[in-house]
Protein backbone atom coordinates (compact mmCIF):
# COMPACT_ATOMS: atom_id res chain seq x y z
CA UNK A 1 0.00 0.00 0.00
CA UNK A 2 1.42 3.45 -1.13
CA UNK A 3 1.90 5.69 2.28
CA UNK A 4 -0.02 7.98 0.94
CA UNK A 5 -1.73 11.68 2.03
CA UNK A 6 -4.84 9.73 3.65
CA UNK A 7 -2.63 7.53 4.95
CA UNK A 8 -0.23 9.97 6.44
CA UNK A 9 -3.20 11.63 7.43
CA UNK A 10 -5.08 9.51 9.55
CA UNK A 11 -1.96 8.70 11.52
CA UNK A 12 -0.75 12.22 12.16
CA UNK A 13 -4.92 12.32 13.49
CA UNK A 14 -3.95 9.50 15.91
CA UNK A 15 -0.83 11.17 17.26
CA UNK A 16 -3.22 14.54 17.45
CA UNK A 17 -5.39 12.54 19.74
CA UNK A 18 -2.48 11.38 22.20
CA UNK A 19 -1.04 15.05 22.26
CA UNK A 20 -4.56 16.30 23.01
CA UNK A 21 -5.51 13.45 25.77
CA UNK A 22 -1.92 14.88 27.30
CA UNK A 23 0.15 11.61 26.99
CA UNK A 24 2.42 12.59 24.51
CA UNK A 25 5.81 11.65 25.66
CA UNK A 26 8.42 13.86 24.71
CA UNK A 27 12.33 13.03 24.95
CA UNK A 28 15.08 14.89 26.47
CA UNK A 29 18.61 14.76 25.53
CA UNK A 30 20.82 14.35 28.16
CA UNK A 31 24.25 15.84 27.47
CA UNK A 32 26.71 13.77 30.10
CA UNK A 33 26.89 10.11 31.25
CA UNK A 34 23.99 9.22 33.70
CA UNK A 35 24.73 9.98 37.20
CA UNK A 36 23.09 12.14 40.22
CA UNK A 37 24.36 15.58 38.12
CA UNK A 38 23.41 15.51 34.46
CA UNK A 39 23.00 18.21 31.92
CA UNK A 40 19.83 17.87 30.13
CA UNK A 41 18.76 19.69 26.74
CA UNK A 42 14.95 20.62 26.95
CA UNK A 43 13.07 21.67 25.18
CA UNK A 44 15.10 20.73 22.25
CA UNK A 45 17.60 23.46 21.41
CA UNK A 46 17.53 25.13 24.67
CA UNK A 47 20.82 25.48 26.38
CA UNK A 48 22.19 22.72 28.72
CA UNK A 49 20.38 22.45 32.08
CA UNK A 50 22.20 20.92 35.28
CA UNK A 51 19.74 19.11 36.89
CA UNK A 52 19.88 16.12 40.09
CA UNK A 53 18.17 12.76 38.73
CA UNK A 54 15.60 11.63 40.96
CA UNK A 55 14.23 9.89 38.20
CA UNK A 56 16.72 7.22 36.87
CA UNK A 57 17.15 3.44 37.54
CA UNK A 58 20.59 3.47 38.40
CA UNK A 59 19.78 2.33 42.16
CA UNK A 60 23.33 1.88 42.62
CA UNK A 61 25.04 4.37 40.57
CA UNK A 62 27.13 1.92 38.77
CA UNK A 63 25.80 3.20 35.15
CA UNK A 64 29.35 5.56 34.83
CA UNK A 65 31.19 4.00 37.71
CA UNK A 66 34.85 3.63 36.25
CA UNK A 67 35.66 0.34 36.88
CA UNK A 68 32.78 -0.74 35.23
CA UNK A 69 33.45 1.33 32.04
CA UNK A 70 37.05 0.58 32.16
CA UNK A 71 35.85 -3.32 32.32
CA UNK A 72 33.48 -3.13 29.31
CA UNK A 73 36.71 -1.01 27.47
CA UNK A 74 38.52 -4.16 27.75
CA UNK A 75 35.81 -6.16 26.65
CA UNK A 76 35.83 -3.84 23.37
CA UNK A 77 39.39 -4.23 23.06
CA UNK A 78 39.40 -8.39 23.25
CA UNK A 79 36.27 -9.36 22.39
CA UNK A 80 35.14 -6.98 19.74
CA UNK A 81 32.39 -4.57 19.20
CA UNK A 82 29.50 -7.21 18.27
CA UNK A 83 28.89 -10.77 17.28
CA UNK A 84 26.57 -10.87 13.95
CA UNK A 85 24.62 -13.60 15.58
CA UNK A 86 22.15 -15.17 17.70
CA UNK A 87 24.04 -17.36 20.73
CA UNK A 88 23.28 -20.76 19.43
CA UNK A 89 24.96 -20.22 16.40
CA UNK A 90 28.06 -18.12 16.31
CA UNK A 91 27.11 -15.96 18.89
CA UNK A 92 28.20 -17.57 22.75
CA UNK A 93 31.46 -15.95 23.83
CA UNK A 94 33.69 -18.37 27.08
CA UNK A 95 32.44 -14.20 28.69
CA UNK A 96 28.51 -15.06 27.94
CA UNK A 97 28.59 -18.32 29.92
CA UNK A 98 30.83 -16.61 32.52
CA UNK A 99 28.10 -13.77 33.03
CA UNK A 100 25.05 -16.29 33.23
CA UNK A 101 27.41 -18.54 35.54
CA UNK A 102 27.59 -15.23 37.91
CA UNK A 103 24.58 -14.37 37.80
CA UNK A 104 22.97 -17.52 38.42
CA UNK A 105 25.32 -17.54 41.97
CA UNK A 106 24.43 -13.83 42.80
CA UNK A 107 20.39 -14.77 42.54
CA UNK A 108 21.47 -18.28 44.02
CA UNK A 109 19.47 -19.91 41.76
CA UNK A 110 20.38 -23.45 39.09
CA UNK A 111 21.06 -21.23 36.32
CA UNK A 112 20.60 -18.41 34.30
CA UNK A 113 20.24 -17.35 30.74
CA UNK A 114 20.54 -13.94 28.72
CA UNK A 115 18.48 -12.32 26.95
CA UNK A 116 18.60 -9.08 24.83
CA UNK A 117 16.59 -7.53 27.59
CA UNK A 118 14.26 -8.46 30.69
CA UNK A 119 11.31 -7.41 27.94
CA UNK A 120 12.82 -10.14 26.01
CA UNK A 121 12.91 -12.51 28.85
CA UNK A 122 9.77 -12.34 29.61
CA UNK A 123 8.05 -12.01 26.43
CA UNK A 124 9.80 -15.70 26.11
CA UNK A 125 9.70 -16.94 29.04
CA UNK A 126 5.88 -18.43 29.59
CA UNK A 127 5.13 -19.54 25.98
CA UNK A 128 8.80 -21.90 26.21
CA UNK A 129 7.82 -23.44 29.86
CA UNK A 130 3.86 -23.73 29.65
CA UNK A 131 1.33 -25.58 27.60
CA UNK A 132 -2.41 -25.60 27.24
CA UNK A 133 -3.30 -27.41 30.21
CA UNK A 134 -1.46 -25.05 32.73
CA UNK A 135 -2.70 -21.95 34.34
CA UNK A 136 -0.78 -18.67 34.97
CA UNK A 137 -1.98 -16.61 37.75
CA UNK A 138 -0.86 -13.00 37.89
CA UNK A 139 -0.86 -9.87 40.16
CA UNK A 140 -3.23 -7.24 38.45
CA UNK A 141 0.03 -4.85 38.26
CA UNK A 142 3.20 -6.41 36.81
CA UNK A 143 4.93 -5.13 34.43
CA UNK A 144 3.66 -4.70 30.96
CA UNK A 145 6.38 -7.23 29.78
CA UNK A 146 4.67 -9.97 31.54
CA UNK A 147 1.91 -9.30 30.39
CA UNK A 148 2.53 -9.20 26.53
CA UNK A 149 4.25 -12.04 27.37
CA UNK A 150 1.11 -14.33 29.05
CA UNK A 151 -0.89 -13.27 25.61
CA UNK A 152 1.84 -14.83 23.86
CA UNK A 153 1.59 -18.23 25.59
CA UNK A 154 -1.26 -21.00 25.36
CA UNK A 155 -1.62 -21.43 28.81
CA UNK A 156 -4.93 -20.05 30.61
CA UNK A 157 -4.94 -17.00 32.43
CA UNK A 158 -6.21 -15.82 35.81
CA UNK A 159 -5.35 -13.15 38.16
CA UNK A 160 -5.39 -12.12 41.57
CA UNK A 161 -6.00 -8.55 43.15
CA UNK A 162 -2.51 -6.62 43.75
CA UNK A 163 -0.95 -8.27 46.79
CA UNK A 164 -3.85 -9.72 47.80
CA UNK A 165 -3.39 -13.02 49.46
CA UNK A 166 -6.90 -14.33 50.18
CA UNK A 167 -7.46 -13.90 46.44
CA UNK A 168 -4.45 -15.39 45.75
CA UNK A 169 -5.53 -18.57 47.37
CA UNK A 170 -8.98 -18.69 46.16
CA UNK A 171 -7.73 -18.96 42.75
CA UNK A 172 -5.41 -21.34 43.49
CA UNK A 173 -8.31 -23.66 45.37
CA UNK A 174 -9.89 -22.64 41.89
CA UNK A 175 -7.39 -24.48 39.66
CA UNK A 176 -6.36 -27.60 41.43
CA UNK A 177 -7.45 -29.78 37.86
CA UNK A 178 -4.63 -28.06 36.28
CA UNK A 179 -1.19 -29.74 34.98
CA UNK A 180 1.07 -26.69 36.42
CA UNK A 181 -0.07 -23.59 38.46
CA UNK A 182 2.14 -21.11 38.13
CA UNK A 183 2.24 -17.65 40.18
CA UNK A 184 3.36 -14.62 38.82
CA UNK A 185 4.79 -11.45 40.45
CA UNK A 186 6.69 -8.51 40.01
CA UNK A 187 9.48 -8.55 43.09
CA UNK A 188 9.11 -4.55 43.47
CA UNK A 189 6.32 -3.04 41.86
CA UNK A 190 7.24 -0.29 39.46
CA UNK A 191 4.34 2.08 40.43
CA UNK A 192 4.26 2.22 43.82
CA UNK A 193 7.55 0.94 45.06
CA UNK A 194 6.46 -1.90 47.22
CA UNK A 195 7.42 -4.92 47.79
CA UNK A 196 5.44 -8.53 47.20
CA UNK A 197 5.01 -10.77 50.12
CA UNK A 198 7.26 -13.51 48.60
CA UNK A 199 7.47 -15.56 51.88
CA UNK A 200 3.31 -15.48 51.98
CA UNK A 201 3.50 -16.50 48.01
CA UNK A 202 6.23 -19.51 48.65
CA UNK A 203 4.20 -20.76 51.55
CA UNK A 204 0.73 -20.87 48.93
CA UNK A 205 2.61 -22.25 46.40
CA UNK A 206 3.85 -25.04 49.07
CA UNK A 207 0.23 -25.97 50.15
CA UNK A 208 -1.33 -25.73 46.80
CA UNK A 209 1.85 -27.48 44.23
CA UNK A 210 2.51 -24.23 42.85
CA UNK A 211 5.30 -22.63 41.25
CA UNK A 212 6.24 -19.35 41.68
CA UNK A 213 7.73 -16.62 39.13
CA UNK A 214 9.17 -13.33 39.72
CA UNK A 215 10.41 -10.24 38.11
CA UNK A 216 13.06 -8.37 40.09
CA UNK A 217 14.03 -5.62 37.76
CA UNK A 218 13.64 -3.06 40.30
CA UNK A 219 15.55 -5.46 43.19
CA UNK A 220 18.03 -6.99 42.02
CA UNK A 221 21.94 -5.60 43.35
CA UNK A 222 20.08 -3.61 46.26
CA UNK A 223 16.94 -4.97 48.20
CA UNK A 224 18.15 -7.57 50.71
CA UNK A 225 20.68 -7.98 53.09
CA UNK A 226 23.18 -8.64 50.28
CA UNK A 227 21.41 -7.11 47.52
CA UNK A 228 20.01 -10.17 45.70
CA UNK A 229 16.68 -9.32 45.74
CA UNK A 230 13.47 -9.36 46.92
CA UNK A 231 13.70 -13.24 47.86
CA UNK A 232 16.53 -12.22 49.86
CA UNK A 233 14.49 -9.40 51.56
CA UNK A 234 11.61 -12.27 52.26
CA UNK A 235 13.97 -14.79 53.41
CA UNK A 236 12.59 -17.35 49.96
CA UNK A 237 16.49 -17.09 48.66
CA UNK A 238 16.76 -20.51 46.48
CA UNK A 239 12.50 -21.06 46.49
CA UNK A 240 11.79 -19.12 43.77
CA UNK A 241 11.58 -21.47 40.47
CA UNK A 242 11.63 -18.88 38.06
CA UNK A 243 13.27 -15.35 38.51
CA UNK A 244 13.96 -12.52 35.31
CA UNK A 245 16.02 -9.28 35.92
CA UNK A 246 17.59 -6.59 34.42
CA UNK A 247 20.88 -5.65 33.57
CA UNK A 248 19.66 -2.43 32.67
CA UNK A 249 18.93 -0.84 35.89
CA UNK A 250 20.85 -1.27 39.31
CA UNK A 251 23.21 -3.97 37.61
CA UNK A 252 25.27 -1.35 34.86
CA UNK A 253 22.15 -0.12 33.21
CA UNK A 254 23.08 -0.59 30.14
CA UNK A 255 20.60 -3.55 28.93
CA UNK A 256 20.08 -7.07 28.92
CA UNK A 257 18.33 -9.59 31.22
CA UNK A 258 18.09 -12.93 32.24
CA UNK A 259 16.03 -15.60 33.23
CA UNK A 260 17.55 -17.53 36.19
CA UNK A 261 15.94 -20.56 38.42
CA UNK A 262 14.88 -24.42 37.75
CA UNK A 263 17.92 -25.63 35.61
CA UNK A 264 15.38 -27.68 33.44
CA UNK A 265 13.23 -24.54 33.16
CA UNK A 266 15.94 -22.25 31.56
CA UNK A 267 17.13 -25.10 29.53
CA UNK A 268 13.90 -25.05 27.97
CA UNK A 269 14.32 -21.42 27.25
CA UNK A 270 17.53 -22.30 25.85
CA UNK A 271 15.89 -24.23 23.53
CA UNK A 272 12.49 -22.56 23.05
CA UNK A 273 12.08 -18.88 23.75
CA UNK A 274 11.99 -17.41 20.77
CA UNK A 275 13.12 -13.83 21.81
CA UNK A 276 16.28 -15.56 22.62
CA UNK A 277 16.37 -17.71 19.52
CA UNK A 278 16.00 -14.75 17.22
CA UNK A 279 17.40 -12.16 18.81
CA UNK A 280 21.39 -11.11 18.75
CA UNK A 281 23.63 -12.12 21.00
CA UNK A 282 24.17 -9.30 24.05
CA UNK A 283 27.38 -7.37 23.44
CA UNK A 284 30.84 -8.60 25.07
CA UNK A 285 31.24 -4.95 25.61
CA UNK A 286 28.03 -5.31 27.70
CA UNK A 287 28.74 -8.35 29.23
CA UNK A 288 32.12 -7.33 30.47
CA UNK A 289 30.47 -4.16 31.87
CA UNK A 290 28.17 -6.42 33.62
CA UNK A 291 30.63 -9.03 35.27
CA UNK A 292 32.58 -6.62 36.30
CA UNK A 293 29.10 -4.57 38.46
CA UNK A 294 28.79 -8.36 39.92
CA UNK A 295 32.08 -8.17 41.40
CA UNK A 296 31.73 -4.89 42.89
CA UNK A 297 28.09 -6.08 44.26
CA UNK A 298 29.72 -9.24 45.46
CA UNK A 299 32.58 -7.75 47.27
CA UNK A 300 30.72 -5.07 49.65
CA UNK A 301 27.17 -4.22 50.56
CA UNK A 302 28.21 -0.28 50.52
CA UNK A 303 26.69 0.79 47.59
CA UNK A 304 23.85 -0.86 48.43
CA UNK A 305 23.70 0.40 52.19
CA UNK A 306 24.29 3.51 51.06
CA UNK A 307 21.05 3.75 49.06
CA UNK A 308 19.21 2.56 52.01
CA UNK A 309 20.41 5.39 54.06
CA UNK A 310 19.24 7.81 51.38
CA UNK A 311 16.23 6.24 50.75
CA UNK A 312 15.50 6.71 54.69
CA UNK A 313 16.66 10.12 54.49
CA UNK A 314 14.55 11.14 51.81
CA UNK A 315 11.71 9.40 52.56
CA UNK A 316 11.92 11.39 55.95
CA UNK A 317 12.59 14.53 54.66
CA UNK A 318 8.77 14.38 52.60
CA UNK A 319 6.77 13.39 55.20
CA UNK A 320 8.66 15.73 57.85
CA UNK A 321 7.51 18.68 55.42
CA UNK A 322 4.07 17.52 54.87
CA UNK A 323 3.88 15.76 51.58
CA UNK A 324 2.04 12.84 51.52
CA UNK A 325 4.85 9.52 50.57
CA UNK A 326 3.59 5.77 49.60
CA UNK A 327 5.03 4.22 52.95
CA UNK A 328 7.91 1.48 52.57
CA UNK A 329 11.66 0.72 51.95
CA UNK A 330 11.91 0.94 48.53
CA UNK A 331 14.16 3.92 47.06
CA UNK A 332 10.76 4.19 44.58
CA UNK A 333 9.63 6.87 46.45
CA UNK A 334 6.19 8.65 44.52
CA UNK A 335 5.22 11.75 46.10
CA UNK A 336 1.19 11.41 46.13
CA UNK A 337 -0.29 14.16 44.19
CA UNK A 338 -3.59 12.67 43.08
CA UNK A 339 -4.04 15.20 40.47
CA UNK A 340 -2.90 14.66 36.99
CA UNK A 341 -2.24 18.78 35.92
CA UNK A 342 -1.02 19.21 39.32
CA UNK A 343 1.50 16.55 39.01
CA UNK A 344 2.88 17.42 35.48
CA UNK A 345 2.80 21.10 37.20
CA UNK A 346 4.77 20.68 40.39
CA UNK A 347 7.54 18.28 37.93
CA UNK A 348 7.60 20.91 35.45
CA UNK A 349 8.57 23.77 38.31
CA UNK A 350 11.01 21.44 40.01
CA UNK A 351 13.08 21.01 36.94
CA UNK A 352 13.09 24.87 36.89
CA UNK A 353 14.61 24.52 40.44
CA UNK A 354 17.28 22.50 39.27
CA UNK A 355 15.49 18.82 40.21
CA UNK A 356 14.64 16.27 37.37
CA UNK A 357 11.50 14.17 38.10
CA UNK A 358 8.40 13.14 36.05
CA UNK A 359 5.07 13.06 37.18
CA UNK A 360 3.14 9.70 36.03
CA UNK A 361 -1.20 10.14 35.93
CA UNK A 362 -3.95 7.85 34.24
CA UNK A 363 -3.32 5.68 32.39
CA UNK A 364 0.10 5.09 33.53
CA UNK A 365 -1.44 4.95 36.90
CA UNK A 366 -5.16 4.49 38.71
CA UNK A 367 -7.37 7.29 37.81
CA UNK A 368 -7.30 9.65 40.94
CA UNK A 369 -3.48 8.52 41.75
CA UNK A 370 -1.32 10.75 40.22
CA UNK A 371 1.86 11.20 41.58
CA UNK A 372 5.70 12.52 41.11
CA UNK A 373 7.49 8.99 40.91
CA UNK A 374 10.87 9.68 42.73
CA UNK A 375 13.97 7.84 42.63
CA UNK A 376 16.83 7.09 44.73
CA UNK A 377 20.34 6.07 44.09
CA UNK A 378 23.86 5.45 46.02
CA UNK A 379 25.17 8.32 43.46
CA UNK A 380 23.38 10.59 45.44
CA UNK A 381 25.17 12.54 47.83
CA UNK A 382 23.55 14.30 50.94
CA UNK A 383 23.58 17.52 49.48
CA UNK A 384 21.96 15.96 46.61
CA UNK A 385 19.32 15.34 48.68
CA UNK A 386 18.88 18.05 51.03
CA UNK A 387 18.90 20.22 47.48
CA UNK A 388 16.05 17.95 46.40
CA UNK A 389 13.74 18.09 49.85
CA UNK A 390 14.85 22.15 49.82
CA UNK A 391 12.90 22.66 45.78
CA UNK A 392 9.94 20.03 47.04
CA UNK A 393 8.96 22.78 49.75
CA UNK A 394 9.60 25.23 48.09
CA UNK A 395 6.90 23.96 45.02
CA UNK A 396 4.65 21.80 47.19
CA UNK A 397 4.46 25.18 48.86
CA UNK A 398 3.54 26.98 46.12
CA UNK A 399 0.81 24.99 45.09
CA UNK A 400 -0.64 25.28 49.10
CA UNK A 401 -0.20 20.78 49.66
CA UNK A 402 2.27 20.79 52.68
CA UNK A 403 0.61 19.19 55.68
CA UNK A 404 -2.24 19.32 53.67
CA UNK A 405 -4.36 15.50 53.34
CA UNK A 406 -4.84 13.24 50.46
CA UNK A 407 -8.59 14.38 51.12
CA UNK A 408 -7.86 17.95 51.15
CA UNK A 409 -5.61 17.84 47.97
CA UNK A 410 -8.46 16.45 46.42
CA UNK A 411 -10.86 19.54 47.36
CA UNK A 412 -8.42 22.03 46.08
CA UNK A 413 -7.43 20.61 42.82
CA UNK A 414 -9.78 17.59 41.87
CA UNK A 415 -9.12 14.11 40.08
CA UNK B 1 -24.37 -8.85 -8.74
CA UNK B 2 -27.13 -10.41 -7.20
CA UNK B 3 -29.17 -9.33 -4.07
CA UNK B 4 -28.36 -11.18 -1.39
CA UNK B 5 -31.28 -13.56 0.13
CA UNK B 6 -31.96 -13.58 3.75
CA UNK B 7 -34.78 -14.69 5.85
CA UNK B 8 -36.81 -12.74 8.01
CA UNK B 9 -38.98 -14.85 11.04
CA UNK B 10 -41.11 -12.65 12.87
CA UNK B 11 -41.41 -13.55 16.13
CA UNK B 12 -44.90 -14.01 18.47
CA UNK B 13 -45.77 -10.78 20.77
CA UNK B 14 -45.42 -12.79 23.60
CA UNK B 15 -42.04 -14.08 23.50
CA UNK B 16 -39.54 -12.17 25.25
CA UNK B 17 -36.17 -13.30 23.66
CA UNK B 18 -33.05 -12.40 25.60
CA UNK B 19 -30.01 -10.99 23.81
CA UNK B 20 -28.46 -15.39 24.31
CA UNK B 21 -31.46 -16.57 22.92
CA UNK B 22 -31.79 -14.32 19.90
CA UNK B 23 -27.48 -15.20 19.67
CA UNK B 24 -28.80 -18.74 19.74
CA UNK B 25 -30.59 -18.46 16.60
CA UNK B 26 -28.24 -16.22 14.81
CA UNK B 27 -25.99 -19.02 15.17
CA UNK B 28 -27.92 -22.15 14.52
CA UNK B 29 -28.89 -20.52 11.34
CA UNK B 30 -25.42 -19.53 10.16
CA UNK B 31 -24.40 -23.13 11.15
CA UNK B 32 -27.04 -24.81 9.27
CA UNK B 33 -25.99 -22.19 6.03
CA UNK B 34 -22.28 -22.95 6.63
CA UNK B 35 -22.79 -26.75 7.09
CA UNK B 36 -24.88 -27.19 3.73
CA UNK B 37 -22.85 -24.48 1.77
CA UNK B 38 -18.95 -25.00 2.77
CA UNK B 39 -19.05 -28.79 2.70
CA UNK B 40 -16.25 -29.94 0.06
CA UNK B 41 -15.36 -26.42 -0.68
CA UNK B 42 -12.73 -24.44 0.41
CA UNK B 43 -12.40 -24.91 3.72
CA UNK B 44 -11.75 -28.59 2.85
CA UNK B 45 -8.66 -27.88 1.32
CA UNK B 46 -7.78 -25.32 3.71
CA UNK B 47 -8.14 -28.36 6.46
CA UNK B 48 -6.14 -30.91 3.85
CA UNK B 49 -3.55 -28.45 3.31
CA UNK B 50 -2.93 -27.97 7.19
CA UNK B 51 -3.37 -32.00 7.86
CA UNK B 52 -0.56 -32.23 4.97
CA UNK B 53 1.75 -29.86 6.68
CA UNK B 54 0.90 -32.44 9.90
CA UNK B 55 -1.23 -30.01 11.84
CA UNK B 56 -3.79 -31.71 14.05
CA UNK B 57 -6.88 -29.61 13.37
CA UNK B 58 -9.79 -29.06 15.70
CA UNK B 59 -12.27 -26.84 14.28
CA UNK B 60 -15.99 -26.50 15.96
CA UNK B 61 -18.73 -24.34 17.23
CA UNK B 62 -18.11 -22.34 20.71
CA UNK B 63 -18.82 -19.35 22.58
CA UNK B 64 -16.30 -16.01 21.55
CA UNK B 65 -16.34 -13.18 23.89
CA UNK B 66 -14.00 -9.17 23.21
CA UNK B 67 -13.59 -6.22 24.74
CA UNK B 68 -12.50 -3.12 23.71
CA UNK B 69 -12.08 0.28 25.43
CA UNK B 70 -10.00 2.97 23.58
CA UNK B 71 -6.93 0.82 21.31
CA UNK B 72 -6.91 -1.85 24.23
CA UNK B 73 -8.46 -5.06 22.86
CA UNK B 74 -8.91 -8.68 24.00
CA UNK B 75 -10.69 -11.88 23.01
CA UNK B 76 -10.92 -14.78 24.71
CA UNK B 77 -12.97 -18.16 23.71
CA UNK B 78 -14.52 -20.98 25.92
CA UNK B 79 -16.59 -23.86 25.66
CA UNK B 80 -19.43 -22.05 27.86
CA UNK B 81 -20.42 -18.20 27.61
CA UNK B 82 -19.41 -17.79 31.09
CA UNK B 83 -16.02 -19.77 30.10
CA UNK B 84 -15.73 -16.85 27.43
CA UNK B 85 -16.47 -13.92 29.91
CA UNK B 86 -14.34 -15.20 32.77
CA UNK B 87 -11.18 -15.82 30.38
CA UNK B 88 -12.22 -12.09 28.96
CA UNK B 89 -12.52 -10.79 32.45
CA UNK B 90 -8.88 -11.97 33.55
CA UNK B 91 -7.11 -10.48 30.35
CA UNK B 92 -8.67 -7.27 31.10
CA UNK B 93 -8.06 -7.02 34.65
CA UNK B 94 -4.71 -7.33 33.28
CA UNK B 95 -5.45 -3.22 31.80
CA UNK B 96 -6.33 -2.06 35.35
CA UNK B 97 -3.57 0.43 34.29
CA UNK B 98 -0.73 0.51 31.74
CA UNK B 99 2.10 0.83 34.91
CA UNK B 100 5.14 2.62 34.97
CA UNK B 101 8.36 1.43 32.85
Amino acid sequence: MAYSNEVRDSFSKELDGIREAGLFKEERWIKSPQAADIEVEFPAGAEGKKVINFCANNYLGLSNHPDVVEAARIGLGTRGYGLSSVRFICGTQDIHGHLEHRLTEFLGTEDTLLFPSCMDANAGVFEAILGDQDIMIADRLVHASIVDGMRLCKAMRDTYKHSNMEHLEEKLQDHQDKRIRLIITDGVFSMDGDLAKLDEIVALAEKYDAMVFVDDSHASGFIGKTGRGTHEHCGVLSQIDIITTTLGKALGGASGGCVSGRKELVELCRQRARPYLFSNTVAPVIVSGAIKVLDLVSATTERRDKLEWNTKFWRDGLVKMGLDIKAGDSPIVPVMLYNAKLAQDMARDLYEEGIYVVGFFFPVVAKGQARIRTQLSAAHDQHHLEKGLEAFAKVADKYGILGKSKKEIKEMYGL
Amino acid sequence: MSEKCSIQIELPDDLEASADNLEVLRTVFQTIITLSRECGTKSNQELQAMLTDDWQVHCGLTWSASAQRGKEFETATGKTKEEALAHLRQMTCLHEMDGCP
